[in-house]
């Protein structure tokens, strides 16, 4: 008997194992069936769309989510004095490396960029490197180029991540507060290129179309500036708004005419319609442990300026789309200021007896241009002969 | 009580109450024919008693006890026992005895049972049979009540026989047939079941991993060989490198249509990484096409394009093909591993069906005095060598192997190696072309992880294709230091070549090729010998249904054997 009930109670347990069971399937089931009658996924596919992404880091903003940072394009450029000592005095660790580490752009056209016919690295900047390694080692080739974005180009100097940087540089006084500068190499003017298929350009697209220009450049505060109306698309390099141009993500770019001259000579369905709304000067950032590399720089293009090196590496990259351009002057200053007090007042810096230098620097360098493009406007241009730079450059030298 | 022999002597007093009993049974239960008559003359009564006495006796004296309980009435046997009480009434002596009657006498003891309380035959009779007039009607309602009633007489008849000794051997032998059947389907529906898992496993989830894996290969093969493509310069020399992105794509491309089809939810969070996947595919490449197409034309904007097509690998196709890629994966590894668990419930019912067959021996053999029953010791081996059976089917030869282990199986951790290594070296041309040179202890600490993974895998299980990949770690390694000290003397063209250069037997990406060849080979081989061992299990899950529904079945059968003989001795 008990045998029999303990066989029965067992079954009994399962049975009442089972009865759940069928129970929790039943409940189970009964949930499921209403969403059968439709397919979510066809929903999901018919709001599928195949945008083209923008490029790294860029992002759209409009001009007015930030009041501008103040004008500080016209700002002090003296640098430190060439002096008579050699490439090892001046600069023993990079001497004793053998190269010096040079930050460069691997896009931006005529400036530096990489050759796909010979996979090297090419451009106005680069030479420009190799002209200054030549003067070191004597050897142009004594370089190792590393690509720095234009955002981390001041952070690439202060961390010593590279000895120098060569990256349309445009001096500013907030640059200056953490890095050297070396005389200008370049001078540029600002410059509205637009997209224009056809052929047909109309300036009044400026006026409502989404603007390209590099973040943290100085281009972006004029634009914040002159036009607070209009959308700006931040990119984290200038060759990335010829991308975002030729994938309708803007219709305007905001920048430097050696850029745009780069970008106009990729692609001819662009067109350049306003000229000279800025004066950039591009110089050589190093960092402010290293003031011998600055001499050794400032030296170097007082040699290419002599011996013609500049004007032939001109004439090379820019002739064709920028004729005539000259090598900017540079400015000495008190070495102490430059070192000590970086940011002070630019009267105090300047020479005396030449109160004009500021202003006579500024024509000299837009007046080459002019015949250039279409539209170009010279605000500033006061008609000076384009000899006034040489002797300013005979000036300096007999510093 | 229910000795059959004692049954007939001790009825022969107790008759001279029967009849009033059925008299008295009678009167409320009647309809207005009869309750005159039961108010009619005592002498009346008593030549009817007369006669009944007489026709009862008779009846006890001739019917085995055990028909009493047997419940057997011929079919009407109420129409009848009706006829018999108007005949009682009426107060004629029947010519014809019938047991009909004598059954449907039975059928009313209830108010009779107060009447005589000495009587004890008649009393356990009340107990066990008979409508029990006022509950089933107090339940049900009258007018079901008078449906069901006979169907509820006959409930309980049966429910009776059961307490018979015949009725006893017959339910046990009832419920074992039925548990050991029970049993047997079970494991035949489990072993079925897990069939089919082996078979989804084999067909889809398994090479859904695969292809998730094939596929994050791909893609950060694809991205690496197209980045080092640009930094070659020369566009003739690209060739290979062109060639090798082509394929990459495809295979990718082949790679999540594959895996696609191992989704049966569409919301799984697997179909959005197939979908991420598949959906900026093209777009990545068309970034590539637009790349090449500005380099042919010497455009630099090409760089700026293959950044983009670069980033977006990075940050939005790659996460998604990794995350399909663990996914997967850990849905594989888990599948396999539940299936490498014994079948608890089906073996427990087999168990629980031999505990019942042993305990019914047992019972047996203290009831019967017979020491062994052929047919239910037939039927517990049976049932013993099913249970075995699936014990060491579904668990033995499976158990060391990393298949079903719990173990990381093989095929895993060559998969994670092959994918370290692609990483390591897409970090490495990548930094070079961007001219961000890898930290160098950083490359050298990946290369050591990487031997000793390899080596973790080799002494697992040995194989050529894993020493071959050894060799080439360590010529890898070799290759790249040449490049590092090309880079520290500002030689970057002859570090470029040192890091490219496949044709070069010293070169950093021969040594690569060479790894992820013996780890792919590697990977093919120990993924077809897991696929065997799925394949072998699944064909060891067929014969185990079949041949437990075949012993279970015997065993059924051995247990209507073994119970046969005992239930003939009551026939």
């Amino acid at each position: 008997m008990t045998a029999h009930n303990a066989v029965s109670n067992q079954w009994h347990r399962r049975a009442v194992i089972v009865g759940a069971a069928a129970a929790a399937a039943l409940t189970v089931s009964a949930c499921a069936p209403d969403s059968l009658a439709e397919d979510p996924y066809s929903r999901v596919i018919d709001s599928a769309t195949g945008d083209f992404p923008l490029p790294p880091g860029a992002y759209y903003d409009e001009a007015s989510s930030r009041p501008p940072a103040d004008d500080d394009t016209a700002v002090d450029l003296s640098t430190l004095t060439p002096d008579s000592k050699t490439p090892e005095e001046r600069i023993p660790e990079i001497y004793q490396r053998g190269r010096i580490i040079v930050g460069v752009d691997q896009s931006l056209n005529l400036l530096s960029f990489r050759d796909f016919s010979t996979g090297d690295l090419a451009g106005f900047e680069v030479s420009l490197a190799q002209e200054i390694a030549r003067d070191i080692f004597g050897n142009p080739d004594a370089v190792e180029f590393r690509y720095v974005d234009s955002t981390e180009r001041t952070d690439a100097i202060v961390d010593g991540d590279v000895d120098v940087v060569l990256r349309t540089m445009t001096v500013t006084k907030t640059r200056r507060e953490r890095a050297l500068f070396s005389a200008p190499y370049l001078t540029a003017r600002a410059g509205v290129l637009v997209s224009a298929p056809g052929g047909d350009a109309s300036p009044e697209e400026m006026k409502s179309g989404r603007i390209c220009v590099s973040q943290g450049s100085t281009i972006e505060d004029l634009i914040r500036r002159i036009l607070p109306n209009n959308t700006l698309l931040l990119v984290g390099n200038w060759s990335d708004c010829l991308v975002t141009l030729q994938n309708n993500q803007a219709e305007v770019v905001v920048a430097d005419d050696t850029i745009l001259a780069g970008i106009n000579d990729q692609d001819p369905s662009t067109a350049i319609v306003q000229r000279g709304l800025t004066l950039e000067n591009y110089a050589a950032g190093v960092s402010k442990d290293n003031p011998g590399l600055v001499r050794q720089i400032n030296a170097t293009l007082e040699r290419m300026a002599t011996d013609g090196t500049w004007q032939s590496l001109y004439d090379t990259w820019f002739g064709p789309f920028l004729p005539g351009g000259t090598q900017p002057a540079p400015v000495y200053g008190n070495d102490a200021d430059i070192l000590g007090i970086p940011a002070g007042p630019d009267a105090t810096q300047m020479p005396e007896g030449r109160p004009t230098d500021g202003r006579a620097q500024s024509s000299q360098a837009g007046e080459p241009r002019e015949p250039g493009g279409p539209g170009g406007s010279e605000p500033g241009t006061d008609g000076s002969t384009s000899s006034r730079p040489t002797t300013k450059k005979s000036e300096a030298n007999n510093q | 009580m229910s000795d059959p022999t004692s049954g007939t002597p001790q009825a022969r007093p107790d008759d001279a109450r029967v009849a009033p009993a059925l008299a008295a049974s009678s009167t409320p239960s009647k309809p207005p024919t009869s309750s005159t008559s039961s108010d009619s003359t005592d002498s009346a009564q008593q030549r009817v008693d007369d006669g009944e006495r007489h026709f009862l006796l008779h009846l006890r004296r001739r019917r085995p006890r055990r028909s009493r309980f047997s419940g057997r009435t011929a079919p009407g046997g109420e129409a009848l026992a009706e006829a018999f009480e108007k005949h009682a009434a009426s107060a004629t002596a029947s010519q014809t005895p019938d047991s009909a009657s004598a059954t449907a006498a039975r059928e009313h003891p209830e108010s009779a049972a107060p009447e005589t309380p000495h009587d004890a035959d008649l009393r356990v009779d009340a107990l066990e049979i008979g409508i029990r007039r006022g509950r089933l009607p107090r339940i049900v309602g009258k007018r079901l009540a008078a449906k069901l009633g006979p169907s509820a007489t006959y409930l309980r008849r049966s429910a009776t026989f059961l307490l018979t000794s015949p009725g006893r051997l017959s339910a046990v032998a009832l419920i074992l047939i039925v548990a050991i059947l029970a049993s047997g389907v079970s494991m035949w529906q489990s072993t079925s079941n897990r069939q089919k898992q082996l078979t989804h496993i084999s067909q889809l989830s398994e090479p859904m991993a695969n292809s998730s894996q094939n596929l994050y290969a791909a893609l950060t093969i694809a991205d690496a060989s197209a980045t080092t493509a640009f930094s070659r310069g020369t566009l003739s020399s690209n060739q290979d490198l062109d060639n090798q992105f082509d394929d990459v794509i495809a295979k990718a491309s082949m790679s999540a249509t594959r895996a696609a089809t191992g989704i049966s939810n569409v919301g799984d969070p697997a179909m959005q990484d197939i979908a991420t996947v598949q959906r900026l595919l093209p777009v990545y490449t068309g970034m590539v096409e637009t790349a090449r197409a500005n380099a042919r034309q010497g455009n630099p904007v090409s760089i700026a394009y293959l950044a983009s097509a670069s980033n977006l690998m990075q940050a939005q196709i790659l996460p998604a093909a990794k995350s399909l890629y663990e996914s997967t994966s850990t849905t594989n590894s888990s599948q396999q591993r539940a299936l490498s668990l014994p079948p608890w419930i089906p073996m427990s019912g087999i168990a629980a069906a031999i505990l019942m067959l042993l305990l019914t021996q047992w019972w047996l053999t203290r009831r019967t005095g017979r020491l062994l029953n052929v047919g239910l010791l037939g039927s517990t081996v049976l049932m013993s060598i099913a249970l075995l059976g699936v014990v060491i089917a579904t668990t033995a030869p499976w158990q060391d192997s990393a298949v079903f282990g719990n173990t990381h199986s093989n095929v895993e951790s060559l998969n994670e190696i092959r994918i370290d290594a692609q990483q390591l070296r897409a970090d490495e041309t990548l930094g070079l072309v961007r001219r961000q040179p890898a930290d160098a202890q950083n490359f050298s600490q990946s290369i050591e992880d990487l031997l000793e993974k390899l080596n973790n895998t080799a002494n697992l299980e040995h194989s050529d294709d894993i020493d071959a990949a050894i060799r080439a770690v360590y010529n890898w390694e070799a290759g790249h230091n040449l490049m590092m000290e090309h880079l520290n003397t500002g030689d970057y063209a002859g570090a470029v070549r040192v890091a490219t250069d496949v044709n070069n037997s010293s070169s950093a990406a021969t040594a690569f090729n060479e790894l992820d060849d013996s780890l792919r080979s590697s990977i093919a081989q120990s993924r077809q010998a897991a696929r065997e061992q799925i394949d072998d299990a699944r064909s060891a899950t067929a014969a185990i249904a079949l041949i437990t529904i075949m012993l279970t079945v015997l065993a059924a059968i051995l247990v209507v054997v073994g119970f046969r003989h005992r239930l003939m001795e009551y026939l």
